[in-house]
């Protein structure tokens, strides 16, 4: 059965134990998690940084409060000034988003201690999966597979011992870490030295904790990960998988549902093993278990947990028909989760895009700008999640992600086709973005084959550049410029082409 | 009237010559026929000297090149190219008082891990070099000044 929940079972919904929500963060999630709060009768209240004052999330609340200047430390990532916003509106629950506060188990409690309804998992449930050397070793206990390495005793001798018995290549990780941080690769025995010393220097300056663990590295994995969801009355089920292969500096810019690799019995091993990882902490509350899997051995192994929602939840969403996000909110309000394992099933295929405000021409590197024209794709299957709207200036303070674009159709042939019309008729400009190279990615063979791992993009778009320049494109900037005045173009600029165009303005315009 | 842009280091010149109920468009010399003032239905965008097109699927970020125009309308006959982006001067080609030709590369700029090469929008002579190699430049600071040949 495909969850149709707004007619299943939103009819029966309790009244929530509270009605209002802070959204403890920006951008398109806040945006989302606003919709969310509408589409349930709640009442949102956003927050913002100076740098983010008419921010399109601050527009769709029913409420914006300042937290303070744009440095996230001051604002974002400022525990009181949040908690302060939160009791002015009289919110009853604080909704984190992801990224930000949304891990940080101390923000978390003082949430509880506040008074207010985290949307979130437990704190002690935070904390276990936030260390990753504990993790490591509650996940062994609890007989989820992981990568052959090394945790405890982290001496560089007691490193050098494990490291032997590993083999190489391997990964240096920061215990305390995650997005990459504080973590080496290294492929041969005289690197390891240098790679303990780098890791622990950067994981004390990152995370105030020097740990590291081992892990064996396997250079060609795929990222496949599994959406879990728990309600607070102990009941755990799994949403599938999210194949997230496609990345760039160990981030994501492509993710789908269901994963091209997995047949029936190794999704249904993935999804048992990642609901006995979230029942090992005592997680309730949505959650996402992401394993490493070897393409070869078709072996998958733990790789961390994140506890908070995805930025690519959609996919999901596409797939089950469930609203995650309003899920996190009943499930916070302590509502059971009334459907079981055997009631969901994936239903066609859903790929997300990310459309970042970076130049994938020059090391993805992050820029702002502004949207001077925006216009998004229409159609059947075809979903816009999007932290700006057409006139608003993209701050260069934060996370570069702009929107995400999700496509859903009957298979993954049709869903690739459907993305790549509709990134072909998304319009943004005044900004630098990313959208011409995930044309060229989604395009590329082995992509349409599935054929992904985690370093695919760095190995065969290192020297992507932009499109060649159409005549078409050369005749349109000069008929633009004559179409109308920009208001723009200051009148003494002597070589402005307005200069000789004054009282000669072309007929038709 | 013409247009003088900038694409990935580049430079094209676009002329639009009004003609009954639209315009003779040539690029680079070449003609490539009649378009009508809205013809080419792709969304563009100014800010500055920055110029953005939607054609076929594909954005693309224009510099307008300034004072690039020759012909009748250069009437001071100087002409400035300024830096399209922040960026560090990798090499210069060229000496004040030099005879230049159009298209000639001038200098080169390393701006975010791209090569952009700086040039000759017309016949001229080198006026003023206002910068040197290894230099440090701000989007919009001026690099050479040119003096048009004909003026």
């Amino acid at each position: 059965m495909f969850i149709h929940q707004s007619q299943d079972y939103n009819c029966f919904m309790p009244p929530l134990p509270f009605t209002t929500v802070l959204i403890a963060n920006r951008g398109e999630i806040a945006v989302r998690v606003a919709r969310a709060c509408r589409e349930l009768g709640l009442r949102s209240v956003a927050v913002y940084s100076q740098a983010d004052a008419g921010a399109l999330h601050t527009r769709v609340a029913d409420e914006a409060l300042e937290i303070g200047p744009s440095e996230a430390a001051q604002s974002y990532l400022n525990i009181e000034r949040i908690l302060d916003a939160a009791r002015r509106s009289g919110a009853g629950a604080v909704h984190p988003g992801y990224g930000f506060l949304a891990e940080n188990a101390e923000f978390a409690e003082a949430v509880q201690a506040a008074g207010l309804v985290w949307v979130g998992p437990p704190p002690a449930a935070m904390r276990a999966m936030g260390d990753k050397a504990g993790a490591r070793a509650l996940m062994i206990e609890a007989g989820v597979p992981v990568l052959p390495g090394h945790q405890g005793a982290d001496s560089p001798a007691a490193l050098k011992k494990a490291a032997a018995k590993i083999g190489f290549p391997l990964l240096v990780k920061a215990a305390a870490g995650g997005g990459g941080m504080g973590q080496r690769v290294v492929h041969k025995a005289g690197e390891l030295d240098e790679a303990i010393a780098s890791a622990r220097q950067e994981a004390k300056r990152t995370f105030g904790d020097g740990r590291l663990i081992l892990e064996k590295y396997l250079p060609r994995a795929r990222h496949v990960e599994v959406q879990v969801l728990g309600d607070t009355h102990g009941k755990f089920l799994h949403l599938f998988e999210r194949e997230c292969s496609l990345q760039r500096r160990r981030q994501k810019l492509v993710e789908e549902s269901p994963s091209p690799v997995l047949d029936e019995g190794l999704r249904a091993e993935m999804g048992t093993a990642a609901v006995a990882a979230a029942a090992a902490v005592g997680y309730a509350n949505a959650g996402t278990v992401e394993f490493l899997l070897d393409p070869q051995t078709r072996q998958f192994h733990f790789l961390e947990m994140n506890t908070r929602i995805q930025v690519e939840h959609p996919v999901t969403e596409m797939v089950t028909g469930l609203d995650l996000v309003q899920w996190q909110l009943r499930i916070a309000a302590g509502e059971r989760l009334p459907f079981e394992q055997s009631d969901l099933r994936q239903e066609g295929h859903a790929i997300e895009c990310r459309i970042y405000a970076e130049d994938p021409a020059a090391g993805f590197l992050p820029g702002g700008g502004r949207a001077l024209r925006l216009q998004w794709p229409q159609g059947s299957g075809v979903r816009i999640d999007s932290g700006i709207a057409e006139g608003d200036a993209v701050a260069s303070s934060y996370d570069p992600l702009l929107a995400k674009l999700i496509a859903h159709a009957p298979d993954r042939g049709a869903a690739l086709q459907r993305m790549a019309v509709a990134l072909s008729q998304t319009v943004l400009l005044g900004l630098t973005h990313n959208i011409d190279f995930l044309q060229d990615l989604l395009a590329h063979p082995q992509v349409a084959a599935g054929e992904l791992d985690t370093g695919f993009v760095e190995r065969e778009f290192a020297d992507w550049q932009p499109p060649e320049l159409p005549k078409a494109a050369l005749l349109a900037a000069a008929l633009g410029e004559l179409r109308d005045v920009p208001a723009n173009v200051e009148a003494t600029d002597p070589y402005s082409p307005w200069a000789s165009v004054s009282g000669f303005r072309m007929g038709g315009a | 009237m013409k247009f003088a842009y900038q694409y990935r280091g580049q430079l094209y010149e676009v002329e639009l010559i009004p003609t009954e109920g639209g315009y003779v468009a040539s690029v680079d010399g070449r003609r490539l026929g009649q378009v009508g003032p809205t013809s080419l239905d792709a969304p563009t965008a100014r800010e500055g000297r920055q110029v953005w097109i939607h054609a076929a699927g594909r954005t693309f970020a224009l510099q307008r090149a300034v004072g690039s125009r020759s012909g009748a309308s250069a009437a001071s006959g100087e002409q400035t190219l300024r830096a399209p982006m922040p960026g560090q001067v990798r090499s210069v080609f060229v000496r004040a008082g030099q005879q230049v030709a159009a298209g000639q590369v001038l200098l080169t700029l390393e701006a975010m891990k791209m090569e952009i090469r700086i040039q000759a929008p017309g016949d001229g002579k080198v006026a003023r070099l206002a910068v040197a190699q290894g230099d440090s430049v701000e989007r919009e600071q001026i690099l050479v000044e040119l003096e048009s040949e004909t003026s």
